[in-house]
């Protein structure tokens, strides 16, 4: 048995085709993550049609590659042009990009590619050791958890506000708003539709996320047109072992965030990257600088957080036959054209491709750590650009991948739309961030409310008292709890006074 | 301590705009289920509208503690406020923005962009016009090669 599981592993190790297609996977999906609108489900499915004649390893293999590779690569241009290239790198660009307008991008992408690699492999060794475990857990969460989880991310407006609570408030409501424009999942009700079929399917959230945050960046610069850009210290990129050893701990525990919620049905990498951004905002005491402001350890958190994901989204995928996340669930339908059954027996039927895949998976993120550190000095000299240049540029990428998401022009207005308003809310101090969270995490807090609600007969007692008699429920409800109280400015001039003395 | 800040130029006229918004969303919402069940499609939309109208008027009664705008009066204050959002190269480059989004579909992706890239890297003091039109080119080719080419997408 131990024999066969690593003859499986080395499958791809070992073999040149495989190894380089795995290698050509990774490099591809670093630049196709960091290209704004071209996401990694959208590339791991036109990979189907292009591999459908192949043999199935090698197109999982090629497949692993880029799905690893893409989730890493969004980080490039959320540090470098406040443009996340993903959605899981949205959390990234909070302290990434404050990083790079200090001079140091060549150093937050050397930093936030090391961690990647510690948080995938961290993923993947969860993947190998415990899935079925972990597949287990994920699968008794119930609509209520979803919901509290939802709030947990929620509940991160708080330290994304900026100068008012208040206003952060009111850009994460707006968000939710957004996020609920298009027809009801659960009744086919058009909302905040006007009774058009435009707007039935909804706005998607990838282009309010080039809007508010590229191209709403770009109008904001054009304040400080003339402002020479920031030199790039690109002498020193690879971090140093001690400071890798400093942000470890970290890094650990916010991969095994990324691991969890990686592994819940319909919850991926994004959703992770904000709850770990929120663990490190609320457990590190010290940060090297004000989160917000270029802190280390929100760079890290986010970036462990969404490789670890990846592991964590094969899990129920290869356990179970669940996706964990979209990526997945396209991957799913890779095996199916291929002849195999994903699902409960597949782990029986074809054992090998459990441990085939752990180990391209880790093979991807060796690959990762060796492409990701290379080119970070022409990436990083990108920043240099005059902003004249850079701002146009900006804009015609934001266009295209605005386009490319539906084929359809009217989204390249909307993206437009999101853009001059974010510029609005940025003069007058409400930040693009909640707005942003609001958007991913209002529709799954409106469905997971309502089925929460809807399991206990539209009966709230029952449902509060399921909040506390579930021990999954029990954890996680004590743990908003605890995220409430610990936002009160009782609570926090009470923390103040203990440690002045 | 909280160090007071001045209001922006402007800035009341914007919070009392997005509670106008806000309203407008809490009627949409009400008018989608009413108060129909606490499980409706519009429970959590009005509760959303709700939060937003909310926090507007939080955020309105915030900023009566703070400095006012130095303006001597309203009509001054959205003087100062215009200029001040509105700078001239803002207006200019969004109107070019605008019109590239205008003539995108018509005049097709490539044409379109190359025009608007060479365009507003003069206008925006980037470079010169042999420069722009061969930065230009460059990306195009790029996102075309790119796009086209691996990814099959179609172009506006």
């Amino acid at each position: 048995m131990t024999e066969s599981v690593f003859s499986y592993f080395f499958m791809g190790w070992f073999d040149p085709s495989l190894m380089a297609l795995t290698a050509a996977g990774t490099l591809a999906g670093i630049y196709i993550g960091a290209i704004p609108g071209l996401s990694v489900t959208m590339a791991v499915s036109i990979l189907i049609s292009f591999t459908f004649s192949w043999e199935v390893n090698n197109a999982l293999a090629l497949m692993v590659g880029v799905y690893c590779g893409g989730v890493y690569g969004g980080s490039r241009t959320a540090i470098l042009l406040n443009i996340p290239g993903a959605p899981a790198a949205i959390a990234t660009s909070f302290d990434g990009f404050p990083l790079a307008q200090l001079g140091e991008a060549g150093r937050a992408i050397g930093v936030s590619t090391v961690i990647s690699v510690v948080g995938g492999f961290i993923g993947v060794a969860v993947l190998a050791l415990a899935a079925p475990w972990v597949a287990d857990m994920a699968l008794k969460f119930a609509p209520r958890d979803y919901l509290l989880l939802a709030v947990m991310g929620l509940l991160l407006v708080g330290s994304l506000s900026g100068e008012s609570m208040a206003k952060g408030i009111f850009a994460g409501a707006f968000g939710v708003i957004v996020g609920l424009v298009g027809m009801d999942p659960l009744t086919a009700e058009g909302r905040f539709t006007f009774g058009t079929i435009a707007l039935l399917g909804g706005v998607h959230f990838v282009i309010a996320m080039i809007g508010l945050f590229g191209v709403a960046e770009a109008l904001v610069q054009i304040h400080q047109i003339d402002l020479k850009p920031v030199k790039q210290d690109v002498s020193k990129i690879l971090p140093s072992w001690s400071v890798i050893l400093k942000y470890l701990p970290l890094a650990i525990r916010t991969s095994f965030i990324g691991v969890l919620i990686g592994a819940l049905p319909g919850t991926g990498g994004d959703i992770a990257s904000l709850l770990a951004y929120d663990h490190a905002r609320r457990s590190v005491k010290k940060p090297s600088r004000p989160f917000g402001k270029g802190a280390y350890e929100g760079l890290i958190a986010p970036e462990s957080a969404n490789n670890a994901a990846i592991g964590g989204a094969y899990i129920p995928m290869l356990t179970l036959g669940i996706p964990g996340d979209a990526v997945t669930a396209v991957i799913i339908g890779a095996l199916f054209i291929h002849g195999l059954k994903p699902g409960p027996m597949l782990m029986i039927d074809t054992p090998h491709l459990f441990w085939f895949t752990v180990g391209n998976l880790a093979l991807a993120n060796i690959f990762l750590l060796i492409f990701g550190l290379t080119g970070i000095r022409i990436f990083a000299k990108m920043v240099e650009l005059p902003k004249g240049i850079l701002i146009p540029i900006i804009i015609v990428l934001s266009v295209v991948g605005t386009y490319t998401i539906q084929n359809n022009i009217v989204d390249v207005y909307w993206m437009l739309g999101f853009g001059i308003f974010g510029y609005f809310l940025k003069l007058y101090g409400f930040q693009v961030g909640p707005v942003i969270l609001g958007v991913i995490l209002g529709p799954l807090m409106d469905v997971s409310y309502r089925r929460a609600l809807m399991s206990c007969r539209n009966d709230i007692g029952l449902t509060v008292q399921e909040l506390f008699t579930n021990p999954i429920s029990l954890i996680l409800t004590l743990a908003v709890i605890w995220m409430l109280i610990s936002q009160t400015p009782v609570w926090k001039n009470r923390k103040n006074r203990l440690s002045s003395k | 301590m909280k160090k007071t800040r001045k209001l922006r130029p402007g800035e009341n006229v914007f919070v009392y705009l997005m509670m106008a918004f806000s309203l407008f969303i809490l009627i949409l919402a009400y008018r989608i289920a009413g108060f129909s069940s606490i499980s409706s499609p519009g429970a959590f939309p009005m509760a959303a509208g709700a939060v937003m109208v909310i926090s507007a008027g939080l955020t309105l009664l915030g900023n009566r503690k703070l400095e006012k705008p130095d303006a001597q009066n309203f009509r001054d204050e959205m003087k100062i406020a215009v200029k001040a959002i509105f700078p001239k190269e803002f207006v200019i480059y969004t109107g070019i923005v605008i019109g590239y989004m205008i003539v995108l579909q018509p005049l097709h992706f490539l044409p379109s962009s190359f025009v608007f890239m060479a365009v507003s890297m003069v206008v925006l003091r980037g470079t010169g016009w042999v420069k722009s039109l061969l930065i230009s080119a460059g990306t195009l080719v790029c996102i075309y090669v790119i796009f086209q080419y691996f990814f099959r997408v179609i172009m506006p």
